[in-house]
């Protein structure tokens, strides 16, 4: 019983029938009548293609304009790795400036007269 | 069609925007690089020079104890062959000394350009003056070339001391000129940190209680108190040496240098001392 009602052939398709077995008629009114078109998007690819390239040009403008910044810290004491890289901006600053107070001692002269004989003579 | 327009608009606002930009950057950078590069350039040409000087100073004394011997050998023999061994060994270390002397002001006017601090006026007219005196030993080395005969070199050297005064009067004033101005230097300095400081205070005192602000506007008065006896010493100082430069007098001021500049020195230490333990209280 079961074998009748179940094809057992599995290379045959569920549904099969042979191509153009009935020609395709082509509905002449479905044709010429005014299809609805897709709405026309407000914004067409042109402004979209602007925008866009604006939007690269002022990232990059606002890449350059952060890349000296970075470059900055080429600062006049470019000490090796010390404690002053653990230290805050302003107390960095302020080991600078102690720095440079060290070399301001005013007892401590470095460029005085050269030690030479002014009165040299022959005779 | 308008559209099309807008775009090429939006394109060209742009490109304009964009190359616009690129090059105030590139010009900025080039400004900055320049600086840097610059005052790289002068720290090299200190230590070059700051070499050449000892070496040139090292050989002076040695030139200086051969021409010694060399004369105390012509006053005993008094022969043709000391005499012209006294005269090649004067022109030696005459010319040596000159040359040490031209570096040495070489140094002078580079740590003078290099200087923070220092009125550009002050430092143009020191520059000068440098510059005078440097002529002048060139032209006093061309004459030793020149000079075989041993009276002709007694004359060189009498030109020399009657220069010396000069020599020594321009040394003095770029260095009380060096010396003060490394100290405004780091007084100015002092003074933008000082605000920069007080900002920051500002913006921590909101969360502090009522007897912690007290103790900041304390401190702060104290620092204020000590800023402004320092900005009068300073000036007081400046006007003195100011004096001393433009009526060319200048002994009286750097005789008394380290004496007028050291209570800057101190007092600009305690300013370090009250600001860095303000900034601790932060």
């Amino acid at each position: 019983m079961i074998e009748n009602k179940v094809n057992l052939n599995q290379t045959q398709f569920s549904v099969e029938e042979p191509i153009l077995a009935q020609p395709v008629t082509i509905d002449e009114q479905l044709v010429t009548a005014d299809l609805p078109i897709a709405k026309k998007s407000r914004f067409s690819k042109w402004w979209w293609l602007g925008g866009a390239l604006l939007l690269i040009a002022i990232i990059i403008i606002i890449i350059i304009w952060r890349m000296p910044h970075d470059n900055t810290p080429v600062n006049e004491e470019t000490s090796p790795i010390s404690n002053e890289q653990i230290l805050s901006p302003l107390g960095q600053r302020l080991e600078t400036t102690k720095k440079l107070l060290k070399t301001a001692d005013p007892t401590v002269q470095e460029l005085s007269f050269p030690p030479l004989n002014l009165e040299l003579r022959i005779d | 069609m308008m559209k099309r327009l807008f775009f090429l608009l939006i394109l060209l606002v742009g490109g304009l925007l964009f190359v616009s930009t690129t090059n105030f950057v590139q010009e900025t950078n080039v400004m900055a690089q320049s600086a840097i590069l610059q005052k790289e350039n002068l720290e090299a040409e200190l230590i070059k020079l700051n070499d050449t000087y000892r070496g040139q100073l090292s050989e002076y004394r040695l030139a200086e104890r051969n021409f010694l011997i060399a004369r105390d050998q012509y006053n005993q023999l008094q022969t043709l062959a000391s005499i012209n061994e006294v005269v090649e060994s004067a022109r030696t270390v005459m010319s040596l000394r000159n040359q040490v002397l031209i570096t040495y002001l070489d140094l002078l006017r580079i740590n003078l350009i290099a200087a923070e601090g220092v009125e550009i006026s002050l430092k143009q007219l020191v520059l000068e003056r440098l510059e005078t005196q440097r002529k002048w030993l060139q032209a006093h080395q061309q004459a030793l070339a020149a000079t075989s005969d041993r009276e002709q070199f007694n004359r060189l050297s009498d030109t020399f001391i009657d220069q010396t005064e000069n020599l020594i009067a321009v040394s003095q004033q770029t260095v009380s000129l060096l010396s003060l101005g490394k100290l405004q230097n780091v007084f100015d300095r002092l003074v933008l940190f000082n605000q920069s400081l007080v900002i920051e205070e500002a913006s921590v005192s909101g969360k502090q209680a009522g007897s912690n602000i007290a103790l900041t506007e304390r401190a702060l008065r104290e620092t204020e108190r000590l800023n402004q006896s320092l900005a009068t010493l300073l000036q007081t100082n400046w006007s003195n040496l100011d004096v001393g430069l433009k009526e060319d007098s200048i002994s009286g001021f750097y005789g008394n240098l380290s004496k007028a500049l050291d209570p800057i020195y101190t007092d600009l230490n305690k300013l370090v001392a009250f600001l860095q333990e303000r900034l601790g209280q932060l």
